[in-house]
């Protein structure tokens, strides 16, 4: 049984690590406050 | 790869399906609060496990397209209804059935298809896909517009993603169902990465005749299915 469902843990987790891997890198792509909410920007 | 990929997709689908019908369906059950906090969470889930998605399908893409490319053998395969309707019936398949390469390519193009308008949703003014694809459409006769203003093209990159989301989302359903339940073995297959080798000669004979050919010592009891 859980040979199973090991490739679907392993795959779940690798999943899940890209995913906060991938959210910090575009956190940290925020620009600042001033530039944030400055007309120049087009970010959302 | 597969559960890299699948994985990443139920994600992906609760979470959309919570921005497009949650408001309808949540509240009255959670709370206003508690809903709130559930589709602010899914927001970024949505948006971080979309790369592990599009990751996924780039890796299945190049694994597994030299043996998804449709030939005669699926054409009977089709013809024979699969053997779904025939007691006893096992059409001759090669590693992947046609049935298969349909969930294949569907994956490949509908996947794609998400993947660029949540690109598109994502980084909205410097992804914007609508214009150029309209232009192309339109050398087929259509009469799409093709000067399309940042927010039109958030729209139609909005309302595209939607779609192709709640068509992937059915077609899925249908695959779920074969792939567990529906066909005996199949789970096994996907779970352990393994199958037996009679289940192979009964379901994909000319693959089990291809690999005996390679090399008569390499069969055993149980073959890797990758």
């Amino acid at each position: 049984m859980g040979e199973r469902w090991r490739s679907m843990w392993m795959g779940t987790i690798a999943a899940v690590v890209i995913a906060i891997v991938a959210g910090v890198v575009m956190t940290e792509m925020n620009n600042s406050s001033a530039e944030k909410f400055s007309t120049s920007s087009t970010r959302l | 790869m597969h559960w890299l990929t699948a994985s990443s997709f139920i994600i992906l689908a609760l979470t959309g399906l919570n921005m497009l019908y949650g408001k309808y369906v949540l509240p009255s059950i959670i709370g206003k609060s508690a809903f709130a906090s559930l589709t602010m969470f899914g927001k970024f889930a949505h948006d971080w496990i979309a790369w592990a998605f599009i990751l996924g399908i780039i890796l299945m893409f190049f694994s597994w397209v030299r043996h998804n490319i449709p030939n005669m053998v699926d054409i009977r395969w089709l013809l024979a209804g699969g053997g779904m309707f025939s007691k006893g019936v096992h059409p001759p398949a090669k590693r992947f059935n046609a049935g298969q390469k349909i969930i294949f390519w569907l994956v490949i193009v509908g996947g794609a298809s998400l993947s660029g308008s949540g690109l598109a949703l994502l980084f909205p003014f410097e992804i914007e896909m609508f214009a150029g694809t309209f232009k192309v459409m339109n050398q087929f006769g259509t009469n799409f517009p093709t000067e399309l203003s940042p927010i039109q093209e958030t729209q139609y990159a909005l309302m595209w993603h939607g779609i192709m989301g709640l068509v992937m989302i059915a077609i899925v359903i249908a695959h779920i169902y074969i792939g567990s339940v529906g066909m005996e073995g199949a789970f096994d297959a996907v779970g352990t990465g393994q199958v037996d080798i009679n289940w192979a000669k009964e379901h994909h004979n000319l693959w089990v005749q291809d690999m005996e050919s390679m090399d008569e010592s390499a069969v055993a009891p149980n073959r890797p299915t990758d």
